[in-house]
């Protein structure tokens, strides 16, 4: 992992999440379901996804994106890529 | 033209003319909606995670190099689009989608996948089969016909490997 990946990936997915949807950090937990909690459509959804990919230098198709529905979905599929990276 | 014959002709016909309109619809009323149908294309021969040159993006969209750099020119302007020159070779332009233009070109896709999620939906894996073989049939056959009336005859010579007025000759009585 890059040192850019240093600062937790739960903090960087909150912060992405918090600029998308506009709602502070703090209020984001890890249950928390994409579209039925924090009320995301598609766009939001996109934006928060691409803002991801760009930042762990990975993609993320719309299979995976079917396949994620809380916040904690998605730290733990971006760690597993991370972690599979390094091998 | 016979009564199965026409009922097929009206329903391509319509197919064909309903999705267009209806594309061209959905993009006028959503969040990109100063988007043209062709400049969303011309993002979609970009590609999404692909930083092309505008020689491989006008060849995979069937267009010249000069109709790709004005359609380019536009979607730079819009901000869907960057250019950058080749790392390696300064001679060489790179085009790739930026945040914008890869949001698009997703919201977009999403529609393409919903289409086709919809008209699969009802059917059996049996009759999804049907319709996958028989659509790459009439794909087959159109494309055929669109290069036979597109290509220069050179191009098309040196592809199927047979001469132009041969070619032309034998299709002709098909269509």
């Amino acid at each position: 992992m890059t040192s850019k990946h240093s600062e937790s990936v739960g903090q960087i997915v909150r912060e992405a999440l918090a600029s998308v949807i506009g709602t502070p950090e703090k209020k984001i937990t890890g249950e928390a379901q994409l579209i039925l909690d924090l009320g995301m459509d598609s766009l939001a959804l996109y934006e928060f996804v691409i803002e991801l990919e760009e930042y762990f230098e990975l993609q993320i198709s719309d299979e995976d994106i079917d396949r994620i529905h809380t916040v904690d979905d998605i730290i733990n599929e971006i760690e597993r890529r991370l972690e599979a990276g390094k091998t | 033209m016979n009564h199965y014959e026409q009922e097929i002709n009206q329903l391509m016909l319509e197919i064909f003319n309903r999705i267009l309109v209806t594309e061209e619809k959905a993009l006028s009323r959503g969040e990109f909606k100063d988007l043209s149908v062709a400049e969303m294309h011309t993002l979609e021969g970009i590609g999404l995670y692909n930083s092309r040159t505008m020689s491989e993006t006008a060849a995979i969209l069937e267009i010249t190099t000069g109709t790709l750099t004005v359609a380019v020119d536009r979607l730079v302007r819009k901000g869907y689009v960057a250019r950058n020159r080749d790392a390696s070779d300064r001679r060489v332009v790179r085009v790739c989608l930026t945040r914008k233009g890869k949001l698009a070109y997703r919201m977009h896709n999403k529609f393409h996948t919903l289409l086709v999620d919809r008209i699969t939906e009802p059917l059996s894996t049996e009759q999804r089969d049907v319709l996958l073989t028989t659509l790459k049939g009439i794909a087959g056959f159109v494309g055929e016909q669109y290069r036979r009336y597109t290509e220069y005859p050179e191009k098309q010579e040196k592809r199927t490997g047979q001469p132009h007025e041969t070619r032309t000759t034998r299709l002709e009585g098909t269509l």
